[in-house]
């Protein structure tokens, strides 16, 4: 393509996932290095083989590990240039009003979310000085920035990203360690037909399908958006076109966030 | 810095398109493979552009007051007779004067909205009859500022009109996005801008040009003042096809400034 990567080197956390596996993809063929880690020990692997690229196990909740990974990456490739912060967990489907939220569940969607990705750029930072600047990109949500009365905790978890990417952005800006977020809004994952079925069942509608409508009704431009509408997202915030970026919201949605 | 052709065959109409940010989005239009016309107030400006440019077949000027409601139609005339279609609008000429509230006149304040608000609802207004003549949809992208952020005591009349581009930019972007072709409509908020900078301005923030620059810049936590391809590049993202998602957003693209 145009190579608009070529001579960098990046991690995406969550490898293996939808967003994570279509940024992956993308970054490699803008002439990326690339290292994807997942908790999912095989879905690394599974998808780094048939990327192309290094995969490996990573819980991001576990400090010292980050350290490893990022050592790793400096290792094989040399150096560090991007962190893409794309880990994260939805929380659980049951138990999900304010009122509903158990603390445990509370407490884990917040430590994968939140200090999942305060470890990530925490461990990153020295690394992309050593590179000289670099970027960090986390995923935050549109649920960071509207109410989520049926996801709670995933919600508040995306709030503290948006906030912690601009406290990152403005320490990091003086040595060119540029820090984004992106809110993607309803996307088209392995996850949206259970999505559908458990928003069916909570809202006592008759079929998954009427919750695929009421959700499409939601999103100004009336459809769902794609992976690849995120990667390129990415792609942007990753590449020195974005160069004079920082501290932002970068918002994929279809216009979600305006109704 | 290697372009793609993401914009390969689409036509672009950029207001304001001679100077500072408005000739950066021209140059990068036209680096990536989009039939551009600019406009500008000033005639001989936009001769002397012609002659650089010089690609006839790909570029042209006409004079427009964008505050003129028969300069839009003139211009979108002369748009689909020249290139056969309209595809993009930057909606980025804008007029600036410091003056209180006091100190301002209610002609001048009219005036001041004409060329700063007005004149984007009418380029929303007759560009999108335009691209949808053709029913190919597109994109808009309208200059908004910083100063849409937050209240300046000097600059009502100016901030007032680009709180009302944000918030046109998202009534539109409800308006149009939902149609079977849509047309996706963004704002940006770039920073200040060095060759923007006029050395009177600098003069009385800092006694000389020398220190206003450099109080300038401390203001801009990445460690310098934005350059028009700064805010070009996010232009061109947000009206290229890896944007399809994206709609209704106000984009930052101000070195930190905003943190």
């Amino acid at each position: 393509m145009t190579g608009r990567l070529r001579g960098k080197v990046a991690i995406i956390t969550g490898g293996a996932g939808d967003f994570g596996q279509a940024i992956a993809a993308l970054f490699l063929s803008e002439g990326a290095k690339v290292l994807i880690s997942d908790v999912d020990a095989d879905g690394a692997e599974k998808t780094a083989s048939r990327l192309g690229c290094l995969g490996v196990q990573q819980d991001v909740t576990d400090e010292s590990r980050w350290h490893a990974v990022v050592a790793l990456a400096e290792k094989e490739f040399g150096q560090l240039n991007v962190l893409v912060n794309n880990a994260g967990t939805e929380g659980s489907m049951e138990r999900v009003s304010p009122e509903d939220t158990p603390l445990a569940e509370f407490r884990r969607v917040q430590a994968v979310n939140v200090e999942g990705t305060f470890l990530g750029c925490r461990a990153a930072i020295p690394a992309l000085r050593r590179a000289g600047g670099g970027s960090i990109i986390n995923l935050s949500s549109i649920a960071g920035l509207l109410a989520t009365p049926f996801q709670t905790a995933y919600g508040a978890s995306k709030a503290a990203v948006k906030q912690l990417t601009k406290s990152v952005a403005s320490y990091g800006a003086l040595e060119g360690i540029r820090c984004n977020a992106i809110h993607p809004g309803q996307m088209r994952t392995k996850m949206i037909e259970a999505i559908y079925a458990g928003t069916a069942k909570r809202l006592g509608m008759a079929s998954a399908a009427e919750a695929e409508a009421r959700f499409k009704a939601m999103i100004p431009m009336g459809d769902l958006g794609t992976a690849e509408d995120v990667s390129h997202a990415a792609l942007f915030l990753a590449s020195n076109e974005s160069r004079y970026v920082t501290g932002t919201s970068l918002v994929v949605d279809g216009g979600m966030d305006m109704v | 810095m290697s372009f793609t052709d993401r914009l390969s065959g689409k036509v672009a109409i950029v207001t304001g398109g001679t100077l500072g940010i408005g000739r950066g989005v021209v140059d990068r239009f036209l680096a990536e493979g989009a039939l551009v016309i600019a406009t500008a107030r000033d005639a001989g400006r936009g001769a002397d552009l012609e002659a650089r440019i010089g690609r006839r077949d790909v570029f042209a000027f006409m004079q427009q007051d964008v505050g003129q409601e028969e300069d839009w139609q003139r211009l979108l005339a002369f748009a689909l007779q020249r290139f056969g279609k309209l595809d993009i609008l930057v909606n980025n000429a804008a007029a600036s004067a410091a003056a209180t509230i006091a100190e301002t006149g209610v002609k001048d304040f009219r005036s001041m909205l004409a060329s700063n608000l007005t004149s984007v609802f009418m380029g929303m207004k007759f560009g999108a009859e335009a691209m949808l003549r053709d029913s190919s949809g597109g994109a808009i992208v309208n200059l908004s500022s910083v100063a849409a952020g937050k209240g300046h005591a000097t600059l009502p009349a100016y901030t007032a009109a680009k709180m009302g581009v944000e918030g046109l930019t998202r009534c539109a972007a409800l308006e149009y996005g939902a149609a079977s072709q849509p047309i996706r409509i963004n704002a940006v908020r770039p920073g200040y801008i060095e060759t923007d900078l006029s050395g009177e301005f600098l003069t009385s923030i800092g006694g000389s040009i020398d220190v206003g620059l450099e109080i300038m810049r401390s203001m801009h936590p990445i460690g310098r003042i934005g350059q028009p391809a700064d805010v070009a590049a996010m232009i061109a993202f947000l009206v290229s096809d890896e944007a399809a998602f994206i709609t209704g957003g106000i984009f930052s693209t101000d070195g930190g400034y905003q943190l």
